[in-house]
C-alpha cells in the first residue's frame, strides 16, 4: 500500500510540476523514438492521453480535499449506528465529499475546455487551429482571433451556468 | 486593413466546422481524468 501511495504522490508531483505543453511534446514526438509502436499513435489519441493524465492529477487533489473535509465524526456516527464500511462510504461519505468537490470540479472542467487549445500544438484540428488556419490564410488576424476568443467565452459562460445549475441541485437536498 | 464582421463570422463558421472535435476531445479528456482521480483519490483516503 505505501508503494500504492508513493506512486500517486510522484504521479500528481510530476504531472502538476511540468507544462502541458512540454508533456505534449515528451509524449507526442519523446517517446516515440525509444519506443516504436507509439509512431502510429496520432496526434489526437496523444492529446487526449497526455492531458487526461496532466488533469486527473489537478481534479484527484480537488477530490481528496473534499473527502478530507467529511468529518471524522460523521464515520464514527456511521459506524456505531450499524453501517458497514462499504455503507458509510456510500451514504455518508460520498454524498457530502461531492457536494464540496463541486465548486473545484467545475472549474476543472473549464480549464480542460480551455485547455483543448493545446491540442493545437501536436496537430489537432480543434477550433483554435481553425481559427489560426482561417487567420493564416486571409491574413484576417485580428478577426481570426476575436471570433476564437469570443467563441471559447461562449463556451466557458455555457459551461459555467450548466455546472451552476448542477450545484444548486446538489445542494437543494441539504438546504 | 480595416475590422469586418464578415471576417468574424467566417472564422466563426469555420470554428463550427472543427467544433465536434473540440467538444470531443473535451469529454473524453473530462471522462477519462475524472476517472482517474477518482481511483487515485480513493486509493489515497482509504489506505
Amino acid at each position: 500500500m505505501k508503494y500504492v501511495q508513493g506512486f500517486i504522490k510522484v504521479y500528481t508531483s510530476f504531472f502538476r510540476g511540468t507544462p502541458l505543453v512540454a508533456q505534449l511534446f515528451f509524449f507526442y514526438f519523446g517517446l516515440p523514438n525509444i519506443i516504436p509502436s507509439l509512431i502510429c499513435i496520432t496526434g489526437f489519441t496523444s492529446a487526449i492521453v497526455t492531458m487526461s493524465l496532466n488533469n486527473s492529477a489537478y481534479i484527484k487533489e480537488a477530490l481528496r480535499g473534499a473527502l478530507l473535509s467529511v468529518d471524522k465524526g460523521q464515520l464514527e456516527a456511521g459506524r456505531s449506528l450499524g453501517y458497514t464500511e462499504k455503507q458509510v462510504v456510500r451514504l455518508i461519505v460520498i454524498p457530502q465529499a461531492i457536494r464540496v468537490a463541486i465548486p473545484a470540479l467545475a472549474n476543472s472542467f473549464v480549464d480542460i475546455l480551455k485547455g483543448t487549445s493545446m491540442a493545437f500544438t501536436v496537430g489537432v484540428i480543434e477550433i483554435t487551429a481553425a481559427a489560426q488556419l482561417y487567420s493564416a490564410s486571409t491574413l484576417r488576424f485580428f478577426e481570426g482571433y476575436c471570433g476564437l476568443i469570443l467563441m471559447y467565452w461562449l463556451l466557458v459562460v455555457i459551461l459555467e451556468q450548466l455546472l451552476k445549475l448542477l450545484e444548486k441541485r446538489m445542494n437543494r437536498s441539504f438546504e | 486593413m480595416r475590422f469586418s464582421v464578415e471576417g468574424v463570422l467566417n472564422v466563426l463558421k469555420a470554428m463550427l466546422e472543427a467544433m465536434p472535435t473540440t467538444m470531443l476531445l473535451s469529454v473524453s479528456v473530462l471522462i477519462i481524468s475524472l476517472a482517474i482521480a477518482t481511483v487515485m483519490a480513493f486509493c489515497e483516503f482509504f489506505m
